[in-house]
């Protein structure tokens, strides 16, 4: 089964590829926060095409960054819709019984830029290496052990726990599944994802078996390649800058 | 020719209440190729299981001398290459190198030397054009190879291999059985692929509910039409006519 990958355009060449693993997760990690830190419109806005800026330096094609980021779009959409209705104070317009309050509003817009600056700042982070790249940068930057496995394992498994779900869902419609009335059809998605639980946890007993068996005490070991150029550490200045002047800005507004 | 594996009234029942191992005795010589064999359930896997103490039950077991107790696991792991069935479980690395790198690294070997062995165990199984790649973008076939070089970088003295034919198409099986054929090392080989057994053992030990029932040379065993059937299995098939 096909999962979108978040390192399907690793093999790409940009500045952005180029850039040393540890540096580049540290300093747009830096420039993530201050973006969503960002209390006023003008900053939001900054981060936003800091991002976008980005994302077309990594040269990763907007279909593939449309296909993740629609589904933050969809709730920024809610929240545009949520929160001018439920805001308060002085009111836009009247709709009936409800009324668009402009506090509700500008909060929402402020919340949907933010978020939409960081979500497109995950792509230059994590989709300009190859994932394990990635987290052998985070083991570097002294991320604890325990999180770079749980996101290493989570990377190598999701894919195999989708090909069980797939495979599971063929086997119930090849049992007439999808004719079944829906009460029915739930309950069978139900225990569907309980076996799948089931599977999972049987599943990490025997990887911890062969881990076990492969000399595994606790530590995760890894070699990795990392060499830090003149040129990672000016990327790494002019992301940091940014996102120190972003928040210095945003804490004197 | 030395014992390399010593087993002694080996007994083992799952939290469950299943009786898996029943007073089980077997000797091992080094650079003997043996074929455990039995029906589903015969307590095949569990005793692989016990070889490096992943399981432990009551009795006996040493291997290459070092009895298989809680303080010298790690001893016992460097010895015993355990490949299991699903290569999804025994691939759990982001890339085929981290894969094969991950038993050296915890010998806490040097980077040249981890490198070393790497290149070397995935040339051996002829994979080592794979060594940059995902294991989930390999085809069956390939990570199964990959699962034999992941303990042959750490050197063992003992192979223990469970189902190792399994779910592969006729060229990819031939494949892992010329591979295996090749290796010197002490082989033990679980599996219900009768041809295989034949193909790659000198010698057959037949389990069926936790005991062994028969142990002898492979020629003799799973030509005994009788024997096999009284214990749900038939005839190689290449001994079929």
């Amino acid at each position: 089964m096909h999962l979108p990958e978040i390192d399907k355009y690793a093999h790409l060449d940009s500045p952005l590829h180029r850039w040393d693993g540890r540096v580049k997760v540290a300093c747009i990690a830096a420039l993530l926060l201050a973006v969503v830190l960002a209390p006023t419109y003008p900053l939001a806005l900054a981060g936003l095409a800091l991002a976008v800026a980005m994302v077309a330096l990594s040269r990763i094609p907007a279909t593939f960054i449309f296909l993740h980021v629609r589904w933050v779009l969809l709730f920024c959409l809610f929240l545009l819709v949520v929160l001018p209705l439920t805001g308060g104070g002085e009111l836009l317009w009247r709709l009936g019984p409800a009324g668009v309050s402009r506090a509700g509003l500008s909060k929402a817009g402020l919340i949907s830029l933010r978020a939409l600056a960081a979500v497109l700042l995950i792509f230059p982070m994590m989709g300009t290496a190859r994932f394990h790249v990635t987290l052998k940068a985070l083991r570097r930057l002294r991320v604890p052990s325990v999180v770079v496995q749980i996101l290493a394992f989570s990377y190598r498994y999701i894919f195999v726990l989708f090909d069980e779900l797939h495979r599971m869902l063929s086997a119930a419609r090849a049992r007439g599944h999808g004719r079944a009335r829906r009460l029915r059809m739930f309950r069978n998605v139900g225990s569907m994802l309980g076996m799948l639980l089931v599977r999972s946890l049987n599943r990490t007993t025997r990887v911890y078996q062969a881990m076990l068996s492969r000399g595994f005490r606790g530590e995760m070991k890894t070699l990795d390649d990392f060499h830090l150029r003149p040129t990672d550490l000016v990327k790494g200045v002019l992301v940091a800058g940014a996102a120190v002047l972003l928040f210095t800005a945003g804490a004197l507004a | 020719m030395s014992e390399i594996i010593f087993i002694e009234n080996l007994s083992y029942t799952y939290p469950d209440g299943t009786e898996a191992l029943r007073e089980v005795s077997l000797a091992v010589a080094e650079g003997e190729r043996i074929g455990l064999v039995g029906p589903n359930g015969a307590g095949k896997s569990t005793l692989l299981l016990h070889l490096n103490g992943l399981l432990q039950g009551e009795g006996r077991i040493e291997v290459c001398g070092i009895s298989v107790t809680d303080g010298r696991l790690d001893e016992v792991r460097l010895k015993v290459g355990l490949v299991f069935q699903d290569p999804d479980d025994q691939l759990f690395m982001p890339t085929v190198f981290d894969d094969v790198a991950f038993g050296p690294l915890n010998m806490d070997l040097a980077r040249p030397e981890v490198e070393r062995r790497v290149e070397q165990a995935l040339s051996e199984v002829d994979m080592l054009y794979a060594v940059e790649r995902c294991s989930h973008h390999l085809s069956f076939g390939e990570r199964k190879r990959v699962c034999v070089a992941t303990v042959l970088s750490m050197s063992p003295q003992v192979l223990a291999l469970d189902e190792p034919t399994t779910n592969l198409d006729p060229r990819h099986r031939r494949q892992i059985i010329e591979l295996l054929r090749q290796f010197e090392l002490t082989t033990l080989v679980a599996s219900h692929d009768l041809d295989a057994v034949l193909d790659l053992c000198d010698r057959v030990v037949l389990l069926d509910a936790g005991e062994v029932v028969a142990d002898g040379p492979a020629d003799g065993i799973l030509t005994d039409r009788a024997l096999l059937e009284a214990h749900s299995l038939e005839l190689p098939l290449s001994r079929q006519s």
